[in-house]
């Protein structure tokens, strides 16, 4: 009987191993087909001094695609590149060399040698009216800048202030909005007017405090004073044996045509005149989708396997959009931010992937139960029921619509002057909320309606995203302060313990934190003048950091989404010229697909979902 | 006596009336579609030929606000205005963007210019009245419409100033019908 029992268990095993094999040779074969039909590029770099990780720029002309590498010793390799009409390019500090045109085939395997000269190198050129000076000379002792240290900085850059020299009435005027002078008589019109209020801060800003602030900036950067920004003191560490691996690309968003779209008369003035990609989220069929916070608004959908997109505007073009989330059903939640009316309605939108329609547009605070007249949503995040929770950034609450009833409900969050700004779900269903006001946590447990608040053992602090890995494990991305460092901060749940890590870089503001298959902690780190804008990775086994600069050195990126391979996308916000939806490959060679697919599929879990119910999709 | 004589001769007083006025305080009254050329001209406190004169289009460059009336404006520009268009109202534009720091402004009226070149050239061939309506019906954000029709007018005087337009011996009127004979002009 057991040999019996033991020879079936054998023969289910050999049976489920055949069935395993024979996907992933299919998976394998099909994905080996979608790269059969790429090129490769390599070849070596050159240049009258000494260089490292110089950025090899590959622009694909007929696809609008940018590929970037690093060198490694020189030399340099790309990987999966659509035939086509290439020009290439490469830039290190002070260096950068002639374009060049190229043709690759499908299949080819082509060699490029490149010299670099003097040149302006990677890094734009500041503004003409600006100078770079030490921290220390533009920051010097004295009272007031303790103020200005534990106040300002808790959210502003070092070079926010500096660059911004003005009257003493300005300055005064600056900060009465901080402290929220006038929301005795008037309601908030933005999330950090009044952050410095009495009652809501966490810095004594005593009248003694805004004297000293008042005297002080008008002392060093009053009207006669020129604009100046913080020169970065130490140089990004770089890896070259892990640049040398790493290839981004970068799908450029097509421009809208002279008086259309995003430059038409209605936009051209009031929405910037660009388009803007904030937020990346993957559907369950590879393909990348897009909120173009442009005007006007829209939904894009990237299928980078051919690098084709395809645009859907928005309900209501100019009512404000930020984040989405995509359900296992494979809707698109889409809430309403302010946009170009921020005390207008405000709805979580819903589009369905598969019929390309919106669906939902559901009032997000139909008893105006949020009382400030100007309020608008930002983040979300779904639980295992696929119920969505909305936190009204401007509003302090969050929103649950619940899926299977449509039903509706409000919870105000327990902190005073709450601004929730990054919110996340763990595998218990409980709602994570990053508070940008204070640099606490708060946990809201869906069971009970009750709300928890944590905080990190650096406290006061900037906090925007949150995250949470495959052990349940809460993390954070803290700012950097003046000369206090940035930080990742862990929160173990089964323990309650927090746990930080310094970023060991040069005013770090991580902002988004991601979690990889491996356990690494992915960051996007917005630049500073002269620092790039980077994409880095955290192991924290090793507790190393590997930095990798992203294409363009100025462009933030707020959000990151990870692949089930590992592979980064993001999309670089900050962009004047080259919006677009971008992607890292840490290692290049371990790239199969072009495709973006979760681990677990959406919404994008470290932890595979519970079957779906019939009833949530209603 | 018939009425027609009464009016005759009413009329008459009046003409009388109005230029032993106009003699005694120095006015020159502008036929409309000429250009009022006497700021600084002494101005009489008369109802009558304040109304005429209100009434006569006129440029920007022909002295329409008064020194006084600029500084009250000031006062109001430093409280309500100055946060956002900055010292001499030359708006955010003035600024360094800083690489790194988002385009975004959710919330945050962009600020262009108000005074000077970009002012005048935004606004050249429209009527203050326009201007005026602007202010009153979206300035400040957020309260719109908080000042008094006399304070919109005032900050307007200091837009004015700024944009070195020439003072007169008359405050900037606060009534649309009247700024709508103001015709401005780079």
């Amino acid at each position: 009987m057991k040999i019996r029992r033991l020879l079936t268990s054998v023969i289910v095993l050999a049976a489920c191993g055949w069935a395993a094999y024979l996907v992933g040779v299919g998976v394998a074969a099909q994905q080996r087909g979608e790269l059969a039909g790429m090129a490769r590029l390599s070849g070596t770099v050159t240049a009258p001094q000494a260089f490292r990780a110089a950025q090899v720029y590959l622009r694909n002309v007929d696809k609008n695609i940018l590929y970037m590498v690093f060198t490694s010793g020189g030399q340099f390799r790309a990987t999966a590149l659509f035939p086509g009409s290439y020009e290439v390019i490469v830039r290190a500090k002070g260096l950068e060399s002639p374009a060049q045109t190229l043709t690759l085939r499908a299949g080819e395997n082509a060699k490029l040698s490149l010299a670099m000269g003097p040149g302006q190198g990677v890094q734009p050129a500041p503004p003409a009216n600006v100078t770079f000076a030490r921290y220390a000379e533009i920051y010097p002792q004295g009272p007031g800048l303790q103020v200005i240290e534990q106040g300002c900085m808790r959210c502003h850059d070092e070079n926010f202030i500096p660059a911004r020299p003005a009257s003493e009435d300005v300055w005064k005027a600056r900060l009465g909005h901080m402290t929220g002078a006038e929301l005795n008589v008037r309601d908030s019109r933005a999330y950090n007017e009044g952050a410095l209020a009495g009652r809501v801060q966490w810095f004594p800003f005593s009248t003694r405090d805004k004297e000293e602030f008042i005297a002080y900036v008008t002392k060093h950067y009053g009207s006669d004073a020129k604009p100046r920004f913080v020169r970065a003191e130490t140089e990004v560490p770089l890896d070259e044996a892990a640049l040398g691996r790493a290839m981004f690309m970068e799908y450029y968003l097509p421009i809208d045509a002279p008086g259309t779209g995003s430059s038409s008369p209605e936009f051209a003035k009031r929405g910037r005149g660009i388009r803007w990609g904030q937020d990346v989220r993957f559907d369950a069929g590879g393909n990348v989708w897009l909120t173009d916070r442009g005007y006007p608004h829209r939904l894009v959908k990237l299928d980078p396997r051919t690098g084709q997109q395809k645009d859907f505007p928005y309900p209501d073009v100019s009512n404000g959009n930020h984040d989405l989330t995509i359900d296992r059903f494979g809707i698109v939640w889409a809430p309403e931010h302010a946009g170009l009316k921020p005390d207008g309605g405000k709805r979580i939108l819903g589009f369905n992937t598969k019929t390309e329609k919106w669906e939902f547009q559901v009032p997000a605070d139909p008893n105006d139960e949020i009382r400030n007249s100007v309020k608008w949503m930002q983040s979300m995040a779904l639980d295992s029921k696929s119920n969505l929770y909305v936190g009204w950034i401007m509003g302090g609450a969050i929103t649950k619509y619940e899926r299977a009833t449509g039903r509706v409900k409000v919870y105000p969050i327990s902190e005073r002057g709450a601004v929730p700004y990054g919110v996340i779900a763990d595998r218990n269903d409980n709602i994570w909320i990053a508070l940008w006001n204070s640099g606490k946590l708060a946990k809201f447990d869906t069971t009970n309606e009750q709300w928890t608040e944590f905080a990190p053992l650096t406290f006061p602090s900037h906090i925007r995203r949150l995250n949470v890995d495959a052990q349940n494990n809460i993390w954070a991305a803290i700012w950097n302060q003046g000369r206090r460092p940035g930080k990742l901060a862990k929160l173990d749940q089964t323990t309650g313990r927090f746990t930080e890590y310094d970023v060991p870089l040069w005013t770090a503001q991580p902002y988004d934190v991601n979690p990889d298959p491996e356990g690494n902690i992915w960051f996007a780190d917005s630049p500073t003048p002269d620092r790039v804008a980077l994409i880095s990775r955290f192991n924290p086994r090793t507790r190393a950091f590997v930095f990798y600069p992203k294409p363009q050195f100025a462009a933030d990126s707020p959000k990151i989404q990870v692949t089930r391979e590992g592979a980064v996308w993001f999309s670089p916000r900050g962009s004047r010229n080259q919006p677009a939806i971008s992607v890292l490959y840490p290692d290049m060679d371990k790239i199969t697909t072009l495709g973006a697919f979760y681990q677990y599929g959406p919404p994008g879990n470290p932890w595979p979902s519970p079957p779906a119910t019939q009833t949530a999709q209603r | 006596m018939t009425p027609r004589t009464h009016g005759t001769s009413a009329a008459s007083a009046a003409l009388v009336l109005f230029l032993v006025v106009a003699a005694v305080s120095g006015i020159s009254y502008v036929a409309p579609g000429t250009s009022y050329v006497a700021p600084g001209v002494g101005y009489a406190a008369s109802g009558f030929s304040r109304t005429m004169y209100a009434q006569a289009p006129r440029s920007v460059k022909s002295g329409v606000y008064t020194v006084d009336q600029a500084r009250r404006g000031r006062d109001h520009y430093r409280k309500r205005c100055i946060l956002c268009h900055l010292d001499n109202g030359q708006g955010r534009g003035a600024e360094p963007e800083i690489v790194g720091q988002s385009l975004e402004r959710e919330g945050d009226a962009e600020a262009p210019a108000v005074a000077g070149e970009p002012l005048l050239t935004k606004w050249n061939g429209k009527t203050a009245g326009a201007l005026f309506d602007v202010m009153r019906t979206t300035m400040p954000v957020g309260s719109a419409g908080s000042l008094s029709a006399q304070d919109y007018a005032d900050v307007f005087a200091y837009l004015l100033e700024l944009s070195r337009l020439p003072a007169g011996a008359q405050d900037l009127p606060a009534g649309r019908d009247q700024l709508d004979l103001i015709t401005i002009e780079r």
